[in-house]
């Protein structure tokens, strides 16, 4: 059962793709990996916001991790995945290339996000760790902090969103 | 702000929720009183409910309302005793003390130190009962120390005799359904112990924390509110031996005799009794009086805890239903309500299934078990979500009870001379249509008095009853609720209220001379149109009764209003029983299913494209003698229409206020009960959109605002 105490101490991630880069956010706020489901269209929601599911009887908004993080778009294919996660706001749905595992990522090898090498705005990184065994090539991996992506900004544009409605009114 | 010793963050909840109760029953009480409702039981609860605050109060260590209500104590005590009678001014200052309390109850729950400053009200108060005291009492009055005395004991003897009397009755009972192992403990406590109530708190407190208090005499009610004698007796049941309790209790001071023994070996002993029970009735004199002066009371009271509290709900109203009510937190009931929702929407899912693997294996044996299987979980569904709306419910006084208060207020405020009746209030509503209703309502009440009601000398002169009739009443009809407000005053001027709209320029003279009296006197719903008495501060705050109207729209309801000059005006709301279920019209538009509210439908129509015509750049069509704006929720909401195959357009007309929009829709579903849920903290409010719901078949249906909609093409109107 993920989101326990014993969990959080593992330091257990659940790595996952994004445009060819691998991403990992705590194991712990994570409910379930459910595959591509039909997403309602929300009229006027803010760009990144895909839509709203039904997930477990309870309306899941639903959010393009790629849109929000500024990468390139694509079409969904059968390895996409949402990542249903428990955040203070609720439950909310965030669509990913694919998941590959739940891993451990001791603290000692995670490094402090260095902005030269990543395409994405680093306000919303942990860290950056470096995994892998011997036998294999060591893969960068980009450890995501979900509160901050799913709030300053997130409020922000949330925030411009209604502004630009209440002009449209006048 | 300092508390007594060992009081716990928990303590200081019991407490406010105690208080929120008691100031309630006062205010409703002390507006009764000055009815001249005045009986002597009245008085008693008014009195008891000061004693019980101003002890917890003590309790609790708040110095300032434990000054307060001690100062009020006295004032009921003098009043319940004759001493003094009820004036307007003694009722002024106490009503005051009373929101000088509330004040400082707020300030805790704040968690902030209080501002009241309770010395100038008590002075206040001690004023007020000299000026109010009975002429020949008078000298009685004024030199009665702050004390309840001699003079007040034989009121509460009896009360006290009646209820030891009960009591011992109702121990018999308690005593035969209680275990073998149960404890039965008998206490008594030094005559010459000051504060025999705080020993015996503290002896239920000890019990209470080793075990669970079945029954004790006196009441823990009384044992808080200070009512005690010098002896306690009560059974526990506790997995501790007799003889530890003992020696647990045996260390609390001023305890001159404990004995402790359980059930079934006092039974096996039963030849050779206790010289119990006590007779709490006949010697409590100089004890019955409060234990508390301000601060005294040490008491280890850090467990005045939630079961004792929860118990004393109903305070010496029959033992016997003490135990048959649970308080529970209302974010239960929504979680509970939330998943009922759920099992509502997958019983639609089911019976769908169920419906097609019938025509799959039609006959079988399996697929028939399936179907009644199918149909008593739905049945069981209903029944279920039934119950937990009326878990949810609850009576419509917990709205109406601040009007008796506030009318007497205003009416005092503006010289005239009301009463209030109120019918209908244990009426039931859902908790989340009460929250909403208040608003509205305070706003009609204070126009009848304001606007209704005519000053004294005026009605006397029309041939009325010096006083004024306000009169509100609630009652069920079919699903939904009627709350009624009416005045006997001088009703609307009709007129007037058309002449104010053609100024406005809400309606054309033509059409104001047109309509009949009755439309005409809807028009005060309009936006914009206020009558001039209604700008003063009576109406206030520049609410009209368009917002009146727009906030019950919101609530999905209905109001509508009768006048007869001279006669009085009546108002009558109609509200749905609950916020989180509606009914729906299920409409598509561009492959989505969307739902609009059925209380804003008002027909669908089916119309050609030609008959649409475009009027300063809004699309409108003529219908009947209404120019209608039309609004195409593909636009709206950004996706592709597709259009009905004979090229006509579906219109549903929808009405938010007074104005009418007609909305284009794809395909008309059905209608359908539809559970009400919010977008989700990401999406906030969108414009248009009033929240989801989750159909039959999983999928989702965005819930059309209806009210934003029409409001968006009048602004845009009104704009060019």
């Amino acid at each position: 059962m993920p989101g326990n105490q014993e969990a959080k101490q593992m330091h257990e991630y659940v790595i996952f793709e994004l445009a060819g880069e691998h991403y990992a956010v705590d194991v712990s706020p994570v409910e379930e990996i459910l595959r591509m489901a039909e997403i309602t269209e929300v009229p006027h929601a803010p760009s990144f916001v895909e839509g709203i599911m039904n997930f477990r009887g309870n309306v899941m908004p639903v959010i393009d991790l790629r849109r929000r993080l500024g990468l390139p778009t694509s079409e969904h294919t059968k390895n996409t995945r949402i990542m249903a996660v428990s955040l203070n706001s609720g439950t909310v749905g965030m669509i990913v290339d694919a998941v590959s595992e739940v891993a451990e990522i001791p603290p000692e090898i995670v490094e402090p996000p260095s902005p030269i090498i990543l395409d994405v705005d680093t306000d919303f990184l942990t860290g950056i760790a470096k995994m892998g065994s011997d036998d294999q090539e060591g893969k960068l991996v980009v450890i995501l902090d979900l509160v901050k992506v799913l709030s300053d900004k997130s409020q922000r544009e949330l925030a411009e969103f209604s502004e630009a409605m209440a002009a449209d009114d006048v | 702000m300092d508390f007594s010793e060992g009081i716990t963050p928990e303590d200081i909840q019991v407490f406010l929720e105690e208080a929120d109760e008691q100031i309630q029953l006062l205010e409703d009480d002390l507006v009764k009183l000055e009815r001249a409702e005045r009986s002597d039981e009245l008085l008693q609860e008014i009195f008891r409910a000061a004693h019980t605050l101003k002890g917890s109060s003590a309790t609790l260590g708040h110095q300032k309302m434990a000054e307060l209500t001690h100062a009020m104590e006295n004032a009921f005590d003098q009043l319940r005793r004759g001493a003094i009678e009820v004036t307007t001014e003694l009722m002024d200052v106490l009503l005051k003390a009373l929101d000088a309390l509330s004040d400082m109850k707020e300030d805790l729950r704040a968690g902030v130190e209080t501002g009241v400053d309770v010395d100038e009200i008590v002075a206040d108060i001690t004023e007020a009962i000299r000026l109010s005291a009975v002429a020949a009492d008078a000298e009685t009055a004024s030199s009665t120390p702050l004390r309840t005395t001699e003079a007040g004991k034989s009121v509460d003897e009896t009360a006290q005799m009646q209820a030891a009397a009960a009591q011992s009755q109702h121990l018999e009972s308690v005593r035969s359904s209680l275990p073998g192992n149960a404890l039965h403990l008998a206490v008594a406590i030094d005559q010459e112990c000051p504060m025999p109530s705080v020993r015996a708190f503290q002896v239920v407190d000890l019990l209470a924390s080793v075990g669970e208090i079945a029954h004790s005499v006196p009441s823990l009610d009384d044992i808080e509110a200070g009512n005690v004698d010098y002896s306690l007796e009560a059974y526990v049941i506790t997995d501790k031996s007799a003889s530890e309790i003992e020696e647990l209790v045996q260390q609390i001071s001023d305890l001159i005799e404990v004995r402790v023994a359980s059930i079934a070996d006092e039974e096996a002993a039963s030849a050779g009794d206790l010289d119990e029970p006590p007779e709490s009735g006949s010697n409590e004199g100089s004890a019955q009086p409060a234990p508390t002066d301000t601060g005294s009371a040490d008491s280890g009271g850090s467990q005045v805890d939630g079961s004792h509290h929860a118990k004393s709900r109903q305070p010496r109203r029959g033992f016997a239903s003490i135990s048959t009510t649970v308080r529970v937190d209302v974010s239960k009931l929504d979680t509970l309500m939330n998943l009922v929702a759920e099992l509502v929407i997958d019983r639609a899912h089911l019976a769908q299934i169920v419906k097609e693997l019938e025509s799959r294996f039609e006959g079988s044996d399996i697929s028939e078990a399936l179907d009644r299987t199918s149909l008593n979980v739905g049945r069981v569904t209903s029944e279920l979500q039934d119950e937990i709306m009326k878990i949810r419910m609850l009576p419509i006084d917990n709205v109406f009870r601040r009007f008796p208060r506030m009318i007497r207020d205003l009416s005092q405020e503006l010289g005239r001379e009301v009463d209030l009746v109120i019918e209908g209030q244990d009426t039931e509503l859902d908790r989340s249509v009460i929250e909403e209703i208040g608003d509205p309502l305070i706003h009609l009440l204070r126009n009848a008095v304001g606007h209704g009601i005519e000053p004294p000398e005026e009605r006397v002169k029309a041939g009325k009853p010096r006083r004024g009739l306000v009169q509100l009443r609630a009652y069920h009809q079919e699903n939904t609720i009627v709350i009624e407000v009416e005045d006997d005053g001088r009703g609307i001027d009709v007129d007037r209220v058309r002449t104010r709209a053609v100024d406005r320029g809400i309606i054309s003279a033509d059409a104001a001379a047109r309509i009949s009296d009755r439309e005409a006197v809807n028009l005060i719903f309009a936006s914009g149109l206020s009558t001039a008495q209604q700008v003063d501060a009576v109406a206030g705050r520049g609410v009209g009764m368009d917002i009146v109207r727009t906030n019950i729209e919101r609530l999905n309801g209905s109001i509508s209003v009768e006048t007869r000059k001279g006669k009085g005006t009546r108002f009558v709301v109609k509200l749905p029983l609950t916020l989180a279920i509606i009914r729906a019209q299920l409409v598509s538009v561009g492959g989505r299913i969307y739902a609009v509210p059925i209380s804003s439908v008002q027909i669908n129509l089916r119309e050609p494209e030609s008959k649409i015509t475009t009027v300063k750049g809004q699309e409108t069509y003529l219908y009947g003698d209404r120019v209608l704006p039309i609004i195409r929720l593909s636009e709206v909401f950004g996706v592709e229409s597709t259009p009905a195959e004979d090229g006509r357009l579906l219109i549903v007309v929808v009405r938010s206020s007074d104005e009418q929009v007609g909305l284009v829709v794809d395909k008309l579903m059905g209608q359908q009960e539809i559970v009400i849920k919010n977008l989700g903290g990401v999406l906030g409010d969108i414009r248009g959109l009033s929240g989801v719901t989750i159909l039959g078949d999983g999928r989702l249906a965005l819930i059309i605002d209806v009210p934003s909609l029409v409001r968006s093409v009048s602004t845009r109107e009104y704009a060019v």
